[in-house]
């Protein structure tokens, strides 16, 4: 029946529609296929060392199609684990902060008052807690781990969603639509989930496509200090950071890993510019033209 | 007399969705010298559109053809450079909504400043002593404070005030006023409307006026062009529009508006029936106070009371109307009926339950007897939300245990109610128009069955045909459900036409309470004489009589 549209289903039919972000989903699906079934059609392992091509140039002869490193190992390869990091820490470490962000944000707008206050405060306590102290102090007391990295990055980020949601959701909170809820006899809950969230998403889509990005540079700054991921296994940031040190002598060294990063920065900017089409109505019709 | 503006054959067309879309059709008129030229029409008419066309100020995707020429000079399709030396030097403009056309951001003065900057060669002194006299003129006390002061300090009749002083400020020959005092309380409107006629004496200007509202017309206009849809219906001197129209629309608008017409007094019975009927509501000395944030660390708290004991009942059937000026605490009232306000001291009982004294689940099945529609239909729906979505959520909450089939078959019956059809349902609030946003708010109030509706300013959004069908509506379905309703409006002319009893708010007390041929007709306190009288009716000769009244009482 048609009448029972829901708006995630209205959203998908009008997703479908916009070409650039059916384009960049797909390469990103491409992309994660890649990262993950790569490795297995590749002759060599991430910290085998090649002694004989230290440096050498792409090549599809001996099978280093993205080149090796200055250790000798094999750039494709790399690339390929680099990214399981680089995406699982950008999807994970971002999903969890939205999670958290949001419903914060969301209850302590509505709720208001002194409700409100207190848990504002807290958010801004962690906010005054130095990030990389934080971090160092993690590692210090469990130990170096990629788990570690999400929950650090994770902790950090809700920070700023709960306040952008928070600013929205007193906006939302005026709207008569929210009193005509209350009227209608409809909980606390309810109204939070069923007219907050909803006209919170597009604000909140943009931000993660912004956030993903963001996290991936922010671990491979954690590579870079020693405190992201450690070698053998490598990501996209470190990567990156190990091939500008070689670029005029291998600039494959950079250039591989760099497009992949782009790539993603890419494809996920477009995903969230459409995905915010798409979900909001308005925007939705006016998309068909 | 020379004309100003001679328009002619103007043509104004809009490019959307590929499709072409005339705002304007071939439209000419004339404006003479020191004359008022009243342009009135219901939103879509294109009377906004004229005058945007003729500033050069259409959006990128407007077109306009044809001539207008303005002291000679052709204004249509003149490149921005030459129309920027027009443009708030000779013809000036001012909007409907002050609060959005002064920048918050930057002082009063600065803003005023920026056109003599521009237009001519003063220096910054003379350029503030022009400014301030300015303000003097437009008679907004402490003109020195204000003109370093910013907008949001002011308040709407202030602002627009210090519009109509920096349109004033290059003496410009005409003044194009677009809806310059919908967004006012009528008196304030009363206030705004004798500054424009005064100026425009004073200045020797001649105006442009475009308003829905034709008692504004009668009020300040000498000629008037009356448009639908585009298109001029009727154009002539004001004396000949009011009592002598020729266009059956000029004839539609002018019965629309005679609603509040004070001449005939319809007969009233001064003792209610009150022996049977009991009361839905009842407060008794209701308060509510807000307080203010704080100025500074250690400054004592500011409260404002918006509703200041207020005692007052609404019988079982009876249509109470809560009429104010804006700030008069009757939506307050509204929301703390509605238990979505706490009270500060006092009581209110809804359907004999004291609101202070109820839990939650009580308050749910008060609710469920009790609805409310508000003022703007495109934020009282959830734009995420389908209609039917929008329908089903009451239903949910008050029946859960109802049937799917059932609960369909009530949504729609509900849809069909207030005049939609059921392929309505799938659709999006945006994708529907201003008046049938309204009918659903109307509808799902009415899903639960309800006892009591609250109307909050329920038509004021709404343009005055569609108005007239709200009301309708509103009125028909009181009767077949016999409902009762608390109607809060500001606009007197509604509340005359369906209001039994009313009670006028100012500053968070009631002034004044009784039946409404009573209150409308032998008024018991000045404030709400000057209210009723403030409302300009569509006659233009009571009107003249009223201004001269006026400025002799000056």
């Amino acid at each position: 029946m048609k009448n029972t549209n829901s708006l995630l289903n209205d959203a998908w039919a009008a997703l479908s529609k916009n070409k650039a972000a059916l384009i960049s989903a797909t390469t990103m699906a491409a992309m994660v296929l890649m990262v993950l079934f790569g490795p297995i059609f590749s002759p060599y392992t991430i910290d085998e060392t090649d002694w004989y091509k230290i440096s050498a140039a792409p090549s599809l002869l001996d099978g280093h199609i993205f080149g090796t490193d200055d250790l000798g190992r094999d750039l494709f390869v790399r690339t390929m684990y680099g990214g399981r990091i680089s995406l699982m820490v950008g999807l994970v470490a971002t999903m969890v902060s939205v999670m958290i962000g949001v419903t914060y944000g969301a209850v302590a707008g509505f709720m208001g008052g002194r409700i409100d206050s207190l848990m504002m405060r807290f958010v801004d306590v962690l906010y005054a807690m130095p990030f990389l102290f934080f971090v160092i102090l993690l590692m210090v007391f469990f130990g170096r781990s990629i788990f570690l990295i999400f929950v650090a990055i994770g902790a950090v980020n809700w920070l700023d969603i709960a306040r952008i949601v928070r600013g929205q959701t007193l906006n939302i909170k005026g709207k008569e639509f929210v009193d005509a809820a209350k009227t209608g006899g409809v909980s606390t809950i309810k109204i939070i989930m069923k007219h907050v969230v909803p006209n919170l998403l597009g604000v909140v889509v943009v931000y993660v496509a912004l956030t993903v990005p963001q996290v991936i540079l922010v671990e491979s700054f954690l590579s870079f200090l020693g405190l992201g991921v450690q070698e053998p296994m490598t990501s996209w940031g470190a990567l990156v950071n190990q091939g500008a040190r070689q670029m005029e002598s291998s600039p494959w060294m950079l250039l591989f890993p760099a497009l992949f990063l782009a790539t993603t920065l890419f494809c996920f900017n477009f995903i969230g510019d459409g995905l915010r089409d798409a979900l909001d109505p308005k925007d939705r019709t006016r998309g068909n033209d | 007399m020379t004309d100003l503006l001679l328009t002619k054959k103007l043509n104004v067309k809009f490019r959307s969705r590929g499709e072409i879309i005339h705002a304007v059709n071939d439209l000419s008129f004339k404006l003479s010298d020191d004359e008022i030229l009243g342009i009135v029409g219901e939103s879509g008419s294109g009377k906004s559109q004229t005058v945007l066309s003729i500033m050069g100020l259409l959006e990128t995707n407007g077109s306009a053809t044809g001539s207008c020429v303005f002291t000679n000079k052709e204004l249509i399709n003149l490149p921005s450079g030459e129309l920027n030396k027009i443009r708030g030097n000779e013809i000036a403009m001012i909007f409907q909504d002050p609060m959005s056309s002064l920048n918050p951001y930057i002082t009063v003065g600065k803003q005023m400043s920026g056109v003599l900057k521009r237009h001519t060669k003063m220096n910054n002194k003379e350029i503030k002593e022009r400014c301030i006299d300015m303000l003097d003129s437009v008679g907004i006390s402490k003109p020195q404070e204000r003109f370093d002061g910013y907008s949001f300090e002011l308040s709407g009749g202030m602002r627009q005030r210090v519009m109509i002083a920096s349109a004033l400020l290059t003496n410009p020959k005409l003044l194009i006023a677009d809806e310059p005092t919908t967004a006012l309380d009528v008196t304030v409107q009363e206030k705004i409307l004798d500054l424009i006629l005064d100026v425009k004496e004073r200045f020797k200007m001649s105006v442009i006026m475009i308003t829905h509202d034709l008692g504004v017309v009668a009020r300040t206009c000498d000629q008037v062009l009356v448009m639908k849809n585009g298109k001029l219906q009727e154009s002539g001197n004001v004396e000949a529009i009011f009592y002598s129209p020729q266009a059956d629309y000029t004839k539609e608008l002018l019965e629309k508006s005679k609603e509040i017409n004070l001449d005939e007094q319809q007969k009233y019975s001064e003792t209610q029936d009150a022996n049977i009927k009991n009361s839905l509501v009842k407060s008794t000395k209701a308060k509510v106070n807000f307080v203010l944030p704080k100025k500074a660390l250690f400054s004592t708290e500011n409260i404002l009371t918006a509703v200041n004991e207020i005692s007052m009942e609404t019988l079982e059937g009876e249509v109470l109307g809560v009429v104010g000026e804006s700030g008069s605490g009757k939506s307050t009232l509204a929301k703390t009926i509605l238990g979505l306000q706490k009270l500060s001291s006092g009581q209110v009982e809804v359907f004999g339950q004291r609101l202070t004294e109820i839990n939650k689940k009580e308050l749910k099945e008060i609710r469920k007897k009790m609805q409310v529609v508000f003022q703007d239909p495109f934020s009282s729906l959830n734009p995420r939300m389908t209609v039917f979505e929008i329908l089903k959520e009451p239903l949910d909450s008050f029946f859960p245990s109802m049937t799917k089939e059932s609960a369909q078959k009530d949504i729609e019956d509900g849809l069909m109610e207030v005049g939609l059809k059921p392929e309505y349902l799938g659709r999006y609030p945006h994708e529907l128009s201003g008046g049938q946003c309204q009918r659903v708010a109307i509808a799902r109030a009415l899903m639960p069955k309800p006892q009591l509706l609250i109307c909050d300013e329920a038509v004021s959004a709404l343009d005055a045909s569609i108005r007239g069908e709200i009301i309708d509506l509103l009125l028909r379905i009181k009767a077949e459900k016999k409902l009762t309703m608390i109607f809060i409006a500001h606009d007197l002319a509604v509340v005359r036409k369906i209001c039994d009893r009313v009670i006028v708010m100012q500053s968070g007390k009631i002034v004044e309470q009784g039946p409404t041929e009573k209150v409308f007709f032998e008024p018991e306190k000045e404030y709400t004489a000057n209210l009723l009288s403030a409302v300009p009716t569509p006659d233009p000769k009571m009107e003249r009589e009223k201004h001269t009244k006026r400025v002799q009482a000056k």
